[in-house]
């Protein structure tokens, strides 16, 4: 008897014609309390629940949420300004790791956009000029107007080492260095 | 704005910034009416009149532009939450007065306000000015003139859908987001702005994030960021291969879209994830580009990342797919390029044990070197992301790394990379399936339903391979021999993840499920109890498509019938999973021991066999040797699935 119900309520909320989970989680969390199981069990229904999706949700970019935006950021705006202004500070080095260096109020003034891509892209880009050719070194060769496209990724890869002098060079050098290069 | 700040915000500076910030305060686009004189007035209601004639509130690029869906009353709703999107106190329920309000606030005055009326509402604007063929002069200001500037420096070439696939560790991940690229005339792919659309949040406390996140109780902005900061995250940061969805578009429809996109800039809507979530809201900007299409009423079950490729494939808007494979895939592929010894030797190189220096006189074949350099290179990479390298060591092997690979050829082994099955040639993630069998009670027929969205056993085209999420899954079943109908199972979560180890990954592989089923019982009955399992372990591939995992953890089953409420089970799990083409085999054993309350153990083997006939339906074939207590008894079934 008690398993009937449960069916037919289940069930019912299936026919909903935009079925949704939420709904089935609260309809079943209300059955469970009305069919007398044990009030723990609820508890423990939804602790669990809690438990795996916020897991769930929590470590990767399920929807929406692994780019959750923070307050205060409140967006775009600031997420944008610190994009751009990563890196003008000139210390960018080999690093996957993002947004390290912050806002600097005023900073952004002067900001040449081969600055922040090259700082942005340190390792992408070290990797193609050393391969002689690739989509990093090719945006570069866009974002300096270059024209002939081919000529200079073939300066580049010759000049590596003059490019990328030692572990430690920064962008500001490489960027410096491939003008010097390129010129 | 942002796409004026992003490309000018050399020559814009603090200026744009304290603008912006002057806006998110939530300061009004344009102070209240003011009407300079009887002329406005007659102008405005003549407008009135004609958009009345002309029935424009019912026109469904209304409707679209202001995301106007069809309630339960016959009415109207926008999905748009944000006060500041409507003019009509009204306007989230009423097209008409909203249109109305709209034509009003055009001829508010442009003094001491950022962004006018006509600027803000663009795509509105556009649309009325071409409808009621307003006189600009008639009116204070004409948003147009920002407009078409604005539209220069962005000039857009190419629009692209992104789907980050799903990613080995996390199966949740096979969920997926969606974002929108658009590219300028001339530019690169990398320094695209894309799109996004995301939850605004500050909570910290996880379970309420996703309650929230449930119940629509946040706010969902879009955000843009380049492209390549967002490869980064995904490629890079999260191993996902990035799937590429290019939109024809002509340029009619991308200067639709922009126009929407400035409208929508700031306006929050209240953020579901089940259906009103960052991949659905993304489509609204192809609608207003592509009205025809209708695409955001496309969906019927809740809109999933993935739906929405497959949507943009059936209204054949889709003009070409571009593959780019995540910083795992790339590692993997090297591997497969390369035998045991030379793998190792870049392992031991990437981990500190031994120089580059000898990398010739390992093998005299330059493009191995070359593969071999490539994957040291993203290996190291992979290290850095993982945090198992210092700083200081990634720096000076990745340049030794990159030096080496200088002196080489120009030969690139990753442009040979294959391209896996798209994520829009995936199975459907509805599944309807028809079971019989015979059971512990009886000869039985179930009928099953899922929401969403990946078992081990479906066909794993398009998905990683042996990984699981599911989201809502019932059976019910109907016993022939005492005539009775009881569910069987109704899984809230279901998840397993296996990713393979081996001496350059290590994952942990695990299990969670919960929800109510079936528990024997000693009385050789089923019950009906509340369960939730979870199991840790590994896996690795024993060939290229046989995996073996082992698990151990716990199962646990209440119901008040029980001794102690509960039935706890520890024990562990193991089997191999096999896929040739269209087949797929599982071969599995577990032991399961209760120590508390009623002592019992239980023990089950079994295969289950899976043939994939078409992408919307597959077969399957199950049995298993079960014993628990004091008796034992076979399992088997057969079962068609379709999904849809």
């Amino acid at each position: 008897m008690q398993i009937k119900i449960l069916n037919y309520k289940i069930f019912s909320n299936i026919l909903i014609k935009k079925i949704d989970i939420l709904k089935i989680i609260i309809n079943y969390i209300i059955i469970i309390k009305q069919e007398g199981l044990m009030k723990k069990s609820v508890v423990i229904l939804a602790l669990c629940f809690t438990f795996v999706a916020s897991n769930v949700f929590a470590n990767n970019a399920g929807i929406g949420i692994g780019t959750v935006l923070l307050k205060g950021k409140q967006g775009k705006l600031m997420e944008l300004v610190a994009t751009c202004l990563n890196g003008i500070c000139g210390n960018g080095t080999f690093a996957i790791t993002t947004g390290t260096l912050g806002y600097k109020e005023g900073a952004v003034i002067g900001v040449n956009i081969v600055d922040v891509y090259v700082a942005e892209n340190m390792d992408s880009l070290a990797n193609d000029i050393a391969k002689g050719d690739g989509e990093y070194v090719d945006t570069l060769a866009h974002l300096m107007k270059v024209e002939n496209k081919d000529a200079f990724k073939d300066k580049l890869h010759k000049n590596f080492n003059n490019i990328y002098t030692s572990k430690d060079v920064t962008s500001k050098d490489v960027v410096a260095n491939i003008n010097k290069v390129n010129s | 704005m942002i796409f004026k700040h992003f490309i000018t915000n050399v020559k814009y500076g603090l200026r744009a910034v304290l603008v912006l910030l002057i806006i998110l305060r939530g300061i009004s686009y344009g102070a209240d009416t003011t009407l300079s004189g009887d002329d406005n007035n007659r102008y405005i209601s003549e407008l009135i009149t004609k958009s009345k004639e002309l029935k424009l509130a019912d026109d469904p690029y209304w409707h679209i532009i202001l995301h106007y869906k069809k309630n339960i009353t016959g009415g109207f709703t926008s999905q748009v939450d944000d006060p500041a999107f409507f003019f009509a106190k009204k306007g989230k329920h009423n097209p008409e007065a909203e249109l109305e309000e709209t034509i009003r606030s055009f001829f508010r005055s442009k003094e001491n306000v950022i962004m006018h009326p006509t600027e803000k509402f663009s795509a509105r604007y556009a649309w009325l000015k071409e409808k009621l063929e307003i006189d600009t002069a008639k009116i204070p200001y004409d948003g147009d003139t920002w407009f078409s500037q604005f539209y220069k420096e962005i000039n857009p070439s190419t629009v692209t859908l992104v789907f980050p696939a799903g990613f080995m560790n996390n199966p949740a991940s096979m969920y997926g987001h969606t974002l929108l690229l658009v590219e300028s005339e001339g530019g690169s792919r990398l320094l695209a702005k894309s799109l996004n659309y995301a939850a605004a949040t500050d909570d910290a406390l996880l379970p309420l994030f996703v309650y929230k996140g449930l119940l629509g109780l946040y706010k969902g902005y879009y955000s843009f960021l380049p492209y390549y900061q967002k490869i980064r995250e995904y490629s890079d940061t999260e191993q996902r291969d990035l799937w590429e969805y290019e939109i024809a578009m002509t340029p009619e429809e991308k200067e639709r879209m922009v126009r929407h996109v400035v409208e929508m800039e700031n306006i929050y809507s209240d953020y579901y994830f089940i259906d009103e979530n960052c991949s659905y809201s993304l489509l609204f900007l192809i609608e207003a580009a592509k009205p025809e299409t209708g695409i955001t009423d496309y969906f019927w079950w809740g809109v999933e990342p993935v739906d929405t490729l497959r949507a943009a494939q059936d209204k054949k808007i889709v003009s070409r797919r571009v593959f780019r494979p995540s910083l795992y895939s790339k590692i993997q592929f090297f591997r497969s390029k390369l035998n045991k010894k030379e793998q190792n030797f870049v392992l031991g190189f990437c981990k500190g044990e031994h120089e580059l220096s000898d990398i010739e006189s390992l093998t005299g074949d330059e493009e191995k070197n070359i593969i071999m350099c490539d994957l040291a290179t993203d290996y190291l990479k992979f290290m850095a992301v993982k945090k198992d390298i210092s700083q200081e060591d990634y720096r000076s092997r990745f340049m030794a790394v990159l030096t080496k690979r200088n002196s080489m050829g120009k030969y690139d082994p990753i442009k040979d990379i294959p391209e896996p099955v798209a994520p829009d040639e995936s199975h459907e993630s509805r599944r309807f399936a028809v079971e019989t069998g015979h059971s512990l009670e009886g000869v039985y027929s179930q009928f099953a339903y899922r929401q969403s969205c990946h078992e081990i056993m479906d066909p794993d085209d398009g998905y990683n391979m042996n990984s699981q999420i599911v989201f809502g899954n019932i059976q019910g079943r109907y016993y022939y021999d005492d005539k009775r109908f009881v569910l069987q199972r109704f899984d809230i979560v279901d998840l397993v993840s296996l990713p393979p180890s081996d001496s350059f990954f290590m994952n942990p592989c695990y299990v969670l499920n919960t929800g109510l089923i079936q528990n024997i019982s000693e009385s050789e009955k089923e019950t009906l109890a509340f369960h939730l399992k979870g199991n840790a372990g590994l896996s690795t591939l024993l060939a290229e498509k046989v995996q073996i995992y082992f698990f151990a953890g716990v199962k646990s089953y209440f119901n008040p019938d029980y001794d102690n409420n509960s039935d706890i089970l520890a024990g562990g799990e193991t089997g191999i999973l096999t896929i040739l083409g269209p087949w797929k085999n599982h071969i599995y054993a577990s032991a399961y021991h209760a120590e508390f309350g009623e002592k019992h153990t239980r023990l089950s083997a079994g295969l289950s066999e899976r043939i994939k006939i078409t992408n919307s339906v597959s077969v399957l074939a199950d049995y298993s040797y079960n014993k628990d207590y004091s008796f034992n008894w076979h399992e088997f079934s057969g079962k068609i699935n379709f999904y849809f």
